[in-house]
C-alpha cells in the first residue's frame, strides 16, 4: 500500500530551491521541507507557505537596484 | 449647438468619471451621481468597502480598455436595471413637480404612450425595450442639431439624465450644463459619441469580453474579421472619448514622457509610472519595479501595460512601439511574481512495483490531477483536490 503524506508542491527555478533549502537549514529545529523531489520541485508543510513568500519577497527586492534620482 | 463643443463635453463628462475611478486613492472630484456609483458596483468594477467603495482588480482592467467597450460596459448595467431606477426617478420626480407647481397637472399625464402601472411607470421589460429603442434612434439622429425631449416615451425621458451624465447625450440644465437657453427648453443634443454608439457595439463586445465579468485577461485583442466593419465607428469614438490626446514616449532607460493635458490620463498613468515631474502639457516618469509591482498586484496584467503604452505611442516615437528592453523588463517583473508556485498537493511514496505505480500514474493523469512524477524513485505527487479519487482508486485496484 502506498504511503500519503499531505502538504504543498512548490515549483520553482533552481536559484530559488537552492535558498529554499538553504532557508530550510537555517531554521533547523523546525525544518518545513517534507521532501527534495527534483531541481524544481520541493515538497513542503503547509503551514509554511506564507513564511516562504515573504521570505522570497525580501531576496528580490534586495536584489533590485532602485536609484534614487 | 457645435459639433466640437458637444465632443468636448462628452470627453469631459466621461473623463469625470474615470477620474473619480482612477482617484478614489488619493484626492478625490466630485463623484458621479448614485445611479452610475451603484452601476459601477453592480458591474464589479468598485468594491463596497467599509465606509465607501474602492476600486476592484477588474476595475483596474476596466480602465485600461478602450473607450467604446467601458461606456458599454456602464451602459448595459444601467439598462438592465433601468426598469426599476426609472420608475424610482420617476416617482420621485412626480413628487417634486407635485410640490411645486401646485399639484394643479400631472406632467406626464397626458402622454399618450404611457401605460398605467404602478406609479404609472412602465414595467421594467417594456422601459428596457424603450431605452434599447432611443440608443438605436441615436444612431440615425445628427449631432450638433437639438431633438425635443416631448418626442421620447417616459421611459426614454426618465433615462435622458443618466445618459447626459456618461456624455452620451447633452440636456441643457442636466449633468452641471447651464440652463437653456430662451426657447431651447425640453431640447436635448445627441453628442457624436451617442451617435457612433450602435456602431461600436461590435467592437466593444469582442474586444471589451462579457462586460462585468472581469476575468477578461486580453481586452485590447484583435477582433475577429467579422467585426472590421464596426472598428473605423470605434477608433472615431476612441479619439473623442477617454484616449483623445494622449501621446507617451518611452525611452529604453524607462523614462516615460506622457503629452496630456488631462488630470484623468496622467493619474491613470500614474498607476504603473512613476511619475516625477508634473508640467500643464506634459508628464515626465519612470517605469520601476515598485510601481509595476503594484500594479501587477492590483490585477493589472504586464501585457496590458505594454499595449496601453503601445496604443498611445507618439508619433515620433522610434518605431512606433515600447523599445523592446521595456517591454521585456516589465514582463520579467511580472514573471517574478511566478518564480515561485504552490500548490496543496498530496505525495504518493513507498509502491511495492512499477506496475501499481503505472497505473496510479495515468489514472491521475486522466483526471488531470497528476502535477509531478518520478519514474525512477516511483513517486508522484497529485492535486489535493482529486486525492479523494485516486486513494478510491489504489483501494478498488488494490495497489501494492
Amino acid at each position: 500500500m502506498p504511503e500519503a503524506t499531505h502538504g504543498v508542491l512548490v515549483t520553482c527555478d533552481v536559484p530559488v530551491k537552492q535558498f529554499l533549502l538553504k532557508l530550510d537549514n537555517d531554521r533547523a529545529p523546525d525544518r518545513f521541507i517534507v521532501a527534495k523531489l527534483d531541481e524544481t520541485h520541493l515538497f513542503i508543510h503547509a503551514w509554511a507557505v506564507d513564511m516562504i513568500k515573504d521570505q522570497l519577497e525580501r531576496l528580490f527586492a534586495e536584489n533590485q537596484y532602485e536609484s534614487l534620482t | 449647438m457645435p459639433v466640437d463643443a458637444l465632443v468636448d463635453y462628452a470627453r469631459r463628462r466621461w473623463e469625470g468619471i474615470l477620474h473619480f475611478l482612477v482617484a478614489l486613492a488619493g484626492r478625490n472630484p466630485a463623484p458621479p451621481s448614485q445611479t452610475i456609483v451603484a452601476s459601477l458596483i453592480r458591474a464589479r468594477v468598485l468594491e463596497e468597502a467599509g465606509d465607501g467603495a474602492t476600486i476592484s482588480s477588474a476595475g483596474f482592467q476596466f480602465l485600461l480598455k478602450s473607450g467604446p467597450a467601458q461606456l458599454w460596459v456602464l451602459l448595459r448595467d444601467v439598462m438592465a436595471h433601468a426598469g426599476g431606477g426609472a420608475a424610482r426617478r420617476a416617482a420621485d420626480r412626480r413628487g417634486g413637480s407635485g410640490g411645486g407647481g401646485g399639484g394643479a397637472v400631472d406632467p406626464d399625464a397626458p402622454d399618450p404612450e404611457e401605460p398605467t402601472g404602478v406609479n404609472g411607470a412602465p414595467p421594467p421589460a417594456e422601459a428596457q425595450r424603450e431605452l434599447v429603442a432611443l440608443l438605436f434612434a441615436l444612431a440615425a439622429t445628427v449631432p450638433g442639431r437639438a431633438y425635443p425631449v416631448a418626442a421620447l416615451a417616459s421611459a426614454q425621458r426618465d433615462f435622458l439624465p443618466t445618459l447626459a451624465e456618461l456624455g452620451v447625450v447633452l440636456v441643457p440644465g442636466e449633468a452641471d450644463e447651464p440652463p437653456p437657453p430662451r426657447g431651447g427648453e425640453g431640447l436635448f443634443y445627441p453628442t457624436p459619441v451617442g451617435v457612433s454608439l450602435v456602431g461600436s457595439a461590435a467592437a466593444a463586445s469582442t474586444d471589451g469580453g462579457g462586460g462585468g465579468d472581469g476575468g477578461e485577461d486580453n481586452p485590447a485583442a484583435g477582433a475577429p474579421d467579422g467585426t472590421a466593419s464596426a472598428r473605423p465607428a470605434a477608433e472615431a469614438l476612441l479619439s473623442t472619448t477617454s484616449t483623445g490626446a494622449l501621446a507617451i514616449v518611452v525611452e529604453n532607460n524607462y523614462r516615460v514622457y506622457a503629452y496630456t493635458t488631462s488630470p484623468f490620463q496622467m493619474a491613470l498613468l500614474g498607476l504603473f509610472v512613476h511619475i516625477r515631474y508634473r508640467l500643464p502639457n506634459v508628464a515626465v516618469g519612470t517605469l520601476t519595479r515598485t510601481r509595476v509591482a503594484d500594479a501587477l498586484a492590483n490585477g493589472i496584467t504586464a501585457g496590458q501595460i505594454i499595449r496601453f503604452l503601445n496604443a498611445h505611442a507618439h508619433p515620433r516615437m522610434r518605431g512606433g512601439r515600447v523599445p523592446a528592453n521595456v517591454a521585456d523588463q516589465v514582463a520579467l517583473w511580472a514573471a517574478e511574481k511566478e518564480r515561485v508556485r504552490t500548490a496543496p498537493a498530496v505525495l504518493l511514496t513507498g509502491f511495492a512495483g512499477v506496475g501499481g505505480w503505472t497505473a496510479v500514474a495515468s489514472f491521475a493523469a486522466d483526471l488531470g490531477a497528476k502535477l509531478w512524477e518520478d519514474r525512477e524513485g516511483l513517486r508522484l505527487a497529485v492535486d489535493a483536490d482529486a486525492y479523494g479519487e485516486v486513494k478510491a482508486f489504489i483501494r478498488e485496484q488494490r495497489i501494492e
